[in-house]
């Protein structure tokens, strides 16, 4: 179990320090997600009585647009000297690659969320009526569902043509319940709902976090067959 | 070895028997319903379309399974051709659902579960085949398609069961009330029913014949290429 972890933490690290010294795709995300938070505001101008509803909403597809890009990057990044083959080639197994690349998109991820959180406030002038502390859970098990899923298809995707192109349009289908589910329990927690209310939800986060948990484990192996 | 053409034949001639008598039965046969009038017919084709669908999405999943545990080319032709065939009637669904809902409900569309569900449906599917599609010609690529072939089909019943909560949580337009069916109407849907399911089998065919007969040209060029 204790060598297990060592391999996940191996390629969770690489792709960190890689990403923290090219620095290509947190600043992208970071910039592209308030661009996305700037333009909506103009686009639909929120009075203060409407911004409850539209926010949670904004929110995270603000944060699902942008974390397209981190995904795209995942795999491409090893797409040089045939880096793929290489890692694949250590004693480091599928399934812990992706576990590893996982942990490292959301880290990434949630990065971005605590830099753009803030100015959600700020900008809208949001006054939460809910508990923060259960808005960050669901902040996080919604990305971590996010990321699981996304990170399973990114490596799908970078074996096809056009990939990038691609990964919206196989992601996004399935990312729906997921999606759903954490908009209506953010804006539960928005207007200041009890939590009995909209626990059905957190729990079908958990569920869909612990689905894509699995499968992507079971399936994985075959996506990173070389032949 | 004769028998597999027969079969062919007996599919395609009860197909074709069993499509005229569903015809003669909607339209000439079966009594017009009284408060929705004429398009009620619509239903014979929209409940026996969604049955198909997921149907043929199902037939998708256990090939795709198949596929990566046998690598047998066979299954992975299953799957592509079924999921095309799905791909069609869920199409066909979406259409007739809001003509029947425009003059049922008075409205095209509305976030029910179910209409929600297939409309993701028809979007995990499509994916699909973009992902076949863009894989032609490569085993590997195939192997990719089976994996979210297997995937999709996992995802639905959690997105019906987020439309589901979706709409119980906010309110509910319109109560799907089971009415119970008069038997000329239930033996017209059960006879459409079983057309559909013919129909099915012989698109699955003829799509495996076409994707069979594609890859065994694309053979031909590569060997050839290979000895000029």
């Amino acid at each position: 179990m204790g060598r297990e972890l060592a391999l996940i933490t191996t390629i969770f690290k690489k792709d960190l320090v890689s990403e923290f010294r090219a620095k290509e795709s947190v600043v992208t995300m970071v910039t592209f997600s308030v661009l996305i938070l700037v333009l909506f505001s103009m686009a639909f101008e929120p009075s203060r009585r409407t911004v409850e509803e539209i926010l949670p909403g904004l929110i995270w597809m603000s944060l699902i647009f942008s974390g397209i890009l981190g995904l795209n990057r995942t795999y491409a990044r090893e797409r040089f000297n045939d880096c793929l083959i290489g890692i694949l080639s250590t004693p480091i197994a599928p399934y812990q690659i992706y576990l590893g690349k996982a942990a490292s998109n959301l880290v990434q991820l949630l990065f971005v969320e605590i830099i753009t959180f803030p100015l959600y406030f700020i900008f809208y002038d949001l006054n939460l009526k809910g508990s923060l502390g259960i808005l960050i859970i669901i902040m996080l098990i919604g990305s971590v569902g996010f990321i699981l899923v996304g990170t399973f298809l990114a490596a799908l995707t970078s074996n096809l043509r056009a990939n990038e192109a691609l990964l919206p349009v196989i992601l996004f289908p399935l990312l729906m319940p997921v999606l759903l589910a954490a908009i209506e329990a953010t804006s539960a927690v928005f207007t200041g709902l009890s939590l009995d209310q909209y626990l059905p939800w957190i729990k079908l986060i958990l569920v869909y976090d612990l689905i894509f948990l699995v499968m992507p484990l079971l399936l994985f192996d075959y996506l990173m067959e070389v032949d | 070895m004769k028998l597999i053409p027969l079969l062919k034949k007996i599919l395609f001639g009860s197909t074709f028997v069993s499509m005229l008598t569903a015809l003669y039965l909607v339209f000439e046969w079966v009594p017009i319903e009284r408060q929705m009038g004429p398009v009620q017919k619509i239903f014979y084709f929209h409940v026996p379309s969604a049955w198909v669908a997921f149907l043929a999405f199902f037939v998708v999943f256990v090939a795709s399974i198949m596929y990566l545990k046998t690598k047998a080319e066979v299954y992975d032709i299953i799957a592509g051709s079924s999921a095309q065939v799905g791909v069609v009637f869920t199409a066909i669904v979406l259409i007739t659902g809001p003509i029947w809902g425009r003059a049922a409900w008075g409205t095209w569309w509305t976030w029910d579960p179910r209409l929600t569900t297939t409309l993701i449906l028809w979007f995990i599917y499509l994916a699909y085949l973009i992902i076949r599609n863009s894989a032609k010609g490569n085993e590997k690529n195939y192997r990719l398609a089976a994996v979210f072939g297997i995937i999709g089909f996992i995802d639905v019943p959690i997105v019906f069961m987020a439309a589901r909560w979706w709409r119980t949580i906010h309110p509910v337009v319109f109560e799907a009330d089971n009415i119970g069916l008069p038997p000329s109407m239930l033996i017209t849907l059960m006879v459409c029913l079983l057309t559909f399911t013919l129909l099915y089998f012989v698109l699955l065919l003829k799509s495996m014949k076409i994707e069979q007969v594609e890859r065994k040209i694309q053979n031909l060029k590569s060997e050839a290429l290979k000895a000029y």
